[in-house]
């Protein structure tokens, strides 16, 4: 999961170096916080949250495939 | 600019309230969708439809017409070799991405419909959790590869499809049946008939295409964003008048043809 959101992330953005996924672990349950530099969270976000939206879609699906749940949180760096 | 907001049970009543109002037709007004209206429980809850009706500058039907019709005739300047190295890209990008997901697929390239398109055709066991419900799988899928391969120019680029286990006929299959069906709809009942879901541009673009060639018919959308709503209306008082004239139907002087490419 962890891969795909990186992967997935530094396809679309300009700073790839800045990407960073961390994943948190629960039982049944994923956190993926995601960070990228503050000009390409648009490049994330997307038109109307397209992108964001299309991301989470994607994951879910790969997500259910192993039984598990995803949250993909999108973090702003300060 | 003068304009009045109007409610109704639906958009489509929100929009003839609007007209009375206005005092005009239907082709001299901008119609923006505020709130969609709900139903609710047994009327309990319901909200009404809210409509926001503008009167249009003079934008005559001829001219914009012809703005449609040189958009759709000019073939588009994107060269072969464009197309396949878009193609070859977006294939090693869904590889990449399906890979990371887990599946087991193989892509296959083809041409699309049009000059402008290629369709990435998936074969693989997991088709199912690819579409997605409605296809939203696909859909994002697809939105991704074509923003990763398409450089972020933002000019129009090859279109990249994606497909899987012929998905993408069957809903346009069904696209095109329900467009027939609410053709009929809005003929028999002589009022326009709102599809009220939203669809995707390219969804909406089947239905249009459906009903080009009625000449009793004309669909239009309405709204921004998610609450793009596609309209069938239907040109009454013509087919009134011809029946009472005892002339045939779509001879000539009929509307519909005009739109009919040669």
């Amino acid at each position: 999961m962890k891969e795909l959101v990186q992967y997935l992330a530094k396809s679309l953005v300009n700073n790839p170096d800045a990407v960073e996924v961390k994943e948190t672990q629960g039982e049944t349950a994923s956190v993926l916080e995601l960070k990228v530099a503050k000009e390409d969270l648009g490049r994330i976000i997307g038109k109307q949250g397209r992108t964001a939206k299309s991301i989470r879609t994607i994951l879910n699906a790969a997500a259910s495939r192993a039984n598990r749940k995803v949250v993909l949180e999108i973090v702003e760096e300060k | 600019m003068d304009y009045v907001e109007t409610e109704g049970e639906t958009i489509d009543q929100a929009i003839e309230n609007a007209l009375k109002i206005l005092g005009v037709g239907r082709e001299k007004v901008t119609i923006d969708i505020l709130t969609e209206g709900t139903k609710g429980i047994l009327g309990f809850g319901a909200k009404k439809a809210r409509v926001r009706a503008s009167l249009r500058a003079a934008l005559s039907m001829g001219e914009e017409r012809k703005r449609t019709q040189t958009r759709a005739s000019q073939p588009d300047r994107i060269s072969r070799e464009d197309i396949e190295a878009a193609g070859q890209k977006g294939k090693d990008v869904l590889t990449d991405i399906l890979g990371l997901m887990g599946i087991q697929a193989s892509i296959e390239v083809r041409r699309g419909e049009t000059e402008d398109e290629i369709v990435l055709d998936i074969h693989g066991d997991s088709s199912a959790l690819l579409i997605g419900r409605k296809g939203q799988t696909l859909e994002a899928l697809q939105y991704l590869v074509t923003r990763i391969i398409n450089d972020r120019q933002g000019k129009e680029g090859p279109h990249v499809l994606l497909d899987t286990e012929s998905y993408r006929g069957r809903r346009r299959k069904s696209l095109e049946d329900m467009a027939l069906r609410l053709g009929e709809k809005a003929k028999r009942q002589r009022k326009a008939v709102t599809v009220n879901v939203p669809l995707s541009a390219a969804d909406r673009r089947i239905i249009h295409l459906a009903l080009q060639d009625d000449p009793w018919l004309k669909t239009r959308s309405l709204g921004t964003g998610a609450y793009r709503r596609l309209l069938i209306i239907p040109e009454g008082d013509r087919k009134r008048r011809d029946e009472e004239k005892g002339q045939t139907p779509g001879k000539q002087g009929v509307k519909g043809d005009a739109r009919k490419l040669p």
